[in-house]
């Protein structure tokens, strides 16, 4: 079984993240925490379980690094020995960010 | 390991119990009560590797009831209250067990059903129903839900070469072309060694959502 580690920074912005949603949720009246739990709280549970017991389950798409591609905020982890170390995040926003850049480098 | 039902969800269920326990005159028995107003009940659903990304990826994985090995496992659950009650409004063979035998239907396993006793003598007892002379035979698999599931077990074929390194990625590959393409082109990002569990991040959110849940 493989310990599994997480940047803070990447922690933090997956915890402000869900706060946010709950605030905004609590603010209706119809209270529904439906999508913080299964996007947030189900999925992450399922990460957190899946790669205790087999990291190799996500794409290596850079030599060493691996991608978690169905989480709301894309994460990006190392395997070492019996470790595993989520050490990036990637956000729509950062996405986005990266992507246009990408596209104006393609452009020229 | 389940999903323990939030406190709103318990109320909700317990409504539901009392509405289905007046329409149909049964009661629920005890230990099957405490079970599906407490926890999640897709608990069969626990092993999030197996049902999401194993279960489709066409890998062998092992089902097993006691020392009995079952093929489908695509529709072991224990269903949730509205579910039995749709099935028991639904369903002939539902209502026809409450009266035949008194036992109520509470999910699916292997290609079946799966009962519950509602009787004075048969009181949480788990029967799987098999035809014999055309004729329905329940079958007594446990003496209640809890013997039941501590002997449910799910074996990953971890020795074997389906586990090897690389053919779940030949799975996300091929399902996710596009979106992989494009994220090869993304650098991690390696800041600082500061990391923490990623436990810690599960329980806490766990904890954000009961705080709001709860106010």
């Amino acid at each position: 079984m493989f310990k599994v580690n997480i940047d803070k920074s990447v922690y933090e912005i997956i915890f402000s993240e869900v706060r946010k949603r709950l605030v905004k949720e609590h603010s209706k009246e119809s209270k529904l925490y439906q999508d913080v739990i299964t996007q947030f709280y189900v999925q992450l549970l399922n990460i957190s379980e899946s790669l205790k017991f087999n990291p190799y389950t996500f794409p290596e798409l850079l030599p060493g690094y691996r991608y978690i591609l169905n989480y709301p905020i894309n994460l990006i982890y190392k395997i070492e020995d019996d470790q595993i170390w989520i050490l990036d995040g990637i956000t729509s926003e950062r996405w986005n960010e990266a992507y246009q850049s990408y596209l104006t480098t393609h452009k020229d | 390991m389940f999903d323990r039902s939030f406190p709103k969800e318990i109320e909700v269920k317990n409504e539901l119990i009392k509405k289905i326990e007046k329409s149909f005159e049964l009661k629920f028995p005890p230990l099957y009560k405490f079970l599906i107003l407490n926890f999640n009940t897709s608990f069969f659903q626990f092993y999030p590797t197996i049902n999401k990304w194993f279960k489709y990826s066409g890998l062998e994985l092992d089902i097993y009831m006691s020392d009995k090995k079952y093929e489908n496992i695509l529709f072991n659950r224990i269903n949730s209250p509205m579910r039995i009650y749709n099935d028991l409004v639904e369903y002939s063979f539902a209502r026809d067990a409450l009266t035949a035998f008194d036992q109520l239907a509470i999910g699916n396993f292997d290609d079946g059903y799966l009962f519950v006793g509602i009787g004075q003598t048969n009181k949480d007892v788990i029967y799987f129903h098999t035809i014999e002379n055309e004729e329905i035979v329940p079958v007594k698999i446990e003496s209640d839900i809890f013997k039941f599931i501590s002997k449910y077990k799910i074996t990953l074929p971890l020795s074997s070469v389906s586990m090897e390194r690389g053919l779940l990625e030949k799975y996300w590959l091929n399902s996710n072309k596009k979106i992989l393409l494009d994220m090869k082109k993304f650098e991690p990002k390696e800041n600082e060694e500061n990391y923490i569990e990623l436990d810690n991040l599960v329980d806490n959110i766990y904890n954000e959502i009961m705080y709001y849940v709860q106010s």
